[in-house]
């Protein structure tokens, strides 16, 4: 027998040395060889064995199972860019909560927008939110009027922001958003709908004031198809959303409404964030012909539309309930009206001019076409004393009442508003002896009988003085001015033979007494030239003494400017 | 006791228990078993009381086990994050092979190099090689049976540097535990990987290179059933 060792055995001598039985010879035979001791035998089954890559492939299974059931639902948002967006990096959250993280980041296919492909967490119920109205923005470092947001993105990177909707369809694409939007679907309040004819300083997110307190915010406009007016959309959060109601007005508070009308200067501001940002603010007007007993207004529902006015006076007007226009026919200029301008009873506005046009093209039968200026009188605007209730106004009851009013000199005028601006307004009015006039029923609108304006009757006031004038026979004044004159050429003849009387007696007489009064003259140079002798030289020498006092004078303030401590501690002596 | 005889030997050698021999593992001392040593129950080394087979028990068996545990967490360690970065930037999962693409991407090719042998290819090629050690072993082919006693050889010291991510994750997450700033997490990745070392490792020591140089069934000395593979390898 060889080597009995298998390839890994080192020392085969070293086998026998320690074991009990004598090893006689170098290479010990089988016989010498010790018996392995015979144990209890240890029962177990082999099959044991098989449990082991059982096991693992259960683990396996379950850890697969578990990455794939946490991986939740695959969505695709499509984005305008993708700036700060990574793919395993960018995460998405809502709530600040990490609700998934997206996977991939390519451009669609016809490479107009980039598509996001995320992967949401799994068992986080997160599929009931993602809904039709879900939305989605990339949450950027953001500094706007209502503040600075998203600061924590600078160091952290991007990430895709998540509003949950409210919808109950599910859905998986979704278009992101540009910008984040204002108000979150899971802030209480209510969405309401204003038209407006521009968009003034507002933008997305400009607040919505009541009674100047901030309790809502722009959530979206948008140019209707018309081209003409602005949507917004706006958020007014509870509790305050209970008072939009269906009287509510909303206005613009944007900036610095300054307004110069018939009414003079007006400045309305609502806020500094308003006049800085812009904004809305809205208040209830509560229609006065509804009886008191009647409560509040109901409130607004969902989604009301509503008109935004330009300014808080054109949103507080009276319910333009029912207005009746008529035509006011003027010959003279209306520079200084404007459509808008306030149509006043005595004082009392009660409607406004609508449009200023001229009557008419001119030509053969209409050679001086006038001013037509359009106007709409809301008779319910008047506040009446002792009204017993709203009562529905046809123009039959107009032509009732205003019939008598005309026949007694109920007149429409322009008047001007402020001198300062030269604003005109239409003044309703009774005229004293006004020509017999009549509203003429049968046109439309109905054309009521004008008077001139105060600047008319100025005007027609100048226009006789000016008649009076040309009414001066100026012929018959030249020929008697021509006759005048050849009398004063003779009576000029006679002053000259007066005056050769007078060069001839009266001269040689003045002249002797013109001799004296020289000599007298004379004699008084001479008195005041002793004078000047006498006097003079002294007054000279006062006035050298005078001129040396002050050269003094100025030394002693020159050397007090230097040293003013002499006046305390005297002059020094000189050191010489 | 059989005779062995180098010269019709595919191996210039013959083994232990051609000559009637076992050889105990753990001191390597050899013994003679009485003709009814299974029967009686277990034999033990009369120098070092361990356990003496003839051969590994169900050697092939045990090691097909840990193999095919192995290969099936093999899957969940290369697609499950194996680590898990919370940091200021976010929280980020990384798998191995990202980890790889990452140092790629970064210009580390060496580094990537490193780990992509060292967590992927090495333990794959175990699991292979490992496979077809087994499979020659059942279908009794003896061909190149040096150069694969010199495969498993090179498996059992491979086998445990590749522990080596394991080890890298381990001290990470040690080392990075700032609060808030930045946390790293072993992920169940990293348990499945380490989990298809330690398997390899076990399938590895299972696997009795002795066998690669026994004869078929019956030129070797009579084997009790208890010993030969339920796998099926014996007919």
């Amino acid at each position: 027998m060889s080597d009995p060792v298998d390839p890994r055995d080192d020392s085969p001598a070293e086998a026998a040395a320690p074991t009990p039985a004598p090893a006689t010879a170098t290479a010990p035979s089988a016989a010498d060889l010790p018996r392995p001791v015979i144990a209890r035998r240890a029962h177990y089954s082999l099959w044991l064995v098989w449990l082991v890559p059982l096991v693992a492939v259960v683990i396996g299974v379950y850890l697969g199972a578990r990455s794939i059931l946490n991986r939740g639902p695959t969505i695709t948002i499509y984005f305008h860019n993708a700036e700060g967006i990574e793919a395993n990096k960018t995460h998405i959250k809502y709530k600040d909560v990490d609700v998934g993280i997206v996977r991939r980041v390519k451009l669609t296919k016809d490479h107009r927008e980039v598509e996001v492909t995320a992967e949401m967490r799994g068992n986080s119920g997160i599929e009931s939110l993602l809904v039709t109205d879900t939305r989605f923005w990339v949450v950027r470092p953001r500094i706007g009027a209502a503040g600075v947001s998203g600061l924590n993105t600078l160091l952290s990177g991007a990430f895709i922001g998540m509003d949950a909707g409210r919808n109950a369809t599910e859905k998986r694409e979704f278009e992101g958003l540009d910008v984040q939007p204002a108000i979150t679907a899971d802030v209480p309040g209510r969405t309401f709908t204003l038209i407006a004819d521009d968009l003034g300083s507002l933008d997305i997110g400009s607040p919505i004031y009541l009674r100047r307190v901030p309790v809502g915010q722009v959530l979206a406009y948008a140019m209707l198809p018309d081209g003409r007016h602005i949507r917004f959309t706006i958020f007014v959060t509870a509790p305050y959303d209970r008072f939009v109601t269906t009287h509510s007005r909303f206005w613009h508070a944007s900036g610095v409404d300054v307004d110069l009308g018939a009414q003079g200067l007006h400045v309305q501001t609502q806020s500094v964030v308003s006049v800085l940002a812009g904004g809305i603010a809205f208040q209830d007007l509560p229609d006065p012909d509804a009886p008191p007993t009647l409560g509040p207004p109901p409130e607004a529902a969902e989604r009301t539309q509503f008109t935004l006015y330009p300014q808080m006076s054109d949103a507080l007007k009276r319910p333009d309930s029912q207005g009746f226009d008529y035509r006011l026919l003027y010959a003279s200029s209306v520079r200084g009206l404007a459509v808008g301008a306030p149509v006043e009873y005595r004082g009392l506005p009660i409607g406004e001019v609508t449009r200023i046009a001229v009557d008419g093209k001119a030509g053969e039968d209409n050679p001086e076409p006038k001013i037509a200026v359009d106007v709409r009188v809301y008779p319910r605007r008047l506040p009446t004393i002792n009204k017993s209730g709203p009562e529905d106004m046809t123009l039959d009851d107009q032509r009732k009442r205003l019939d008598p009013m005309i026949r007694r000199g109920f007149r429409a005028q322009l008047k001007s508003g402020s001198l300062l601006t030269g604003q005109l307004y239409v003044s309703l009015d009774f005229v004293k002896d006004a020509p017999a006039a009549h509203i003429d029923w049968t046109t439309s609108p109905p054309t009521m009988p004008t008077a001139p304006g105060a600047l008319d009757s100025l005007q027609d006031s100048l226009a006789s003085l000016a008649r009076k004038l040309d009414a001066i026979p100026y012929d018959q004044l030249a020929g008697d001015l021509h006759k005048d004159l050849a009398d004063l050429d003779a009576t000029l003849r006679h002053v000259d033979g007066l005056v050769q009387h007078l060069d001839t007696g009266v001269v040689p007489e003045a002249k002797n007494t013109l001799a004296d009064a020289r000599k007298a003259v004379e004699d008084l140079r001479k008195t005041l030239g002793t004078v000047d002798q006498t006097v003079g030289p002294q007054a000279t020498n006062a006035l050298g003494e005078v001129s040396k006092a002050a050269q003094s004078l100025k030394a002693l303030a020159d050397y007090l400017e230097r040293h003013p401590e002499s006046l305390l501690k005297g002059k020094p002596e000189d050191p010489k | 006791m059989a005779d062995c005889d180098p010269a019709t030997d595919a191996v210039p050698a013959c083994s232990a228990l051609a000559a009637g021999l076992w050889r105990c593992r753990g001191c390597a001392a050899v013994c003679v078993p009485p003709p009814d040593a299974i029967a009686q129950g277990r034999t033990r080394c009369p120098r070092c009381d361990a356990i003496v087979h003839p051969r590994l028990p169900a050697s092939v068996a045990r090691s097909w086990a840990f193999l095919l545990a192995g290969t099936a967490l093999y899957l969940p360690a290369n697609l499950l994050p194996v680590t898990t970065t919370a940091s200021i930037g976010g929280r980020q999962s990384d798998t191995i092979f990202s980890g790889i693409v990452y140092f790629w991407k970064d210009g580390s090719y060496g580094l990537a190099v490193l780990v992509f042998v060292a967590s992927i290819v090495v333990p794959m090629t175990k699991l292979l090689l490992l496979s077809l050690l087994l499979i020659s072993l059942q279908r009794h082919d003896r061909r190149w049976a040096v150069q694969r006693l010199k495969a498993w050889r090179a498996l059992e010291i491979i086998g445990r540097w590749s522990m080596l991510d394991i080890f890298a994750i381990t001290i990470l997450a040690a080392l990075v535990q700032v609060e808030s700033l930045a946390e790293l997490r072993p992920g169940p990745g990293a348990m499945a990987f380490g989990a298809v070392v330690v398997l390899t490792m076990l399938s590895t020591h299972w696997f009795d290179p002795r066998l690669l140089f026994d004869k078929p069934e019956g030129e070797v000395a009579p084997m009790p059933p208890e010993f030969t593979d339920p796998a099926g390898d014996a007919p």
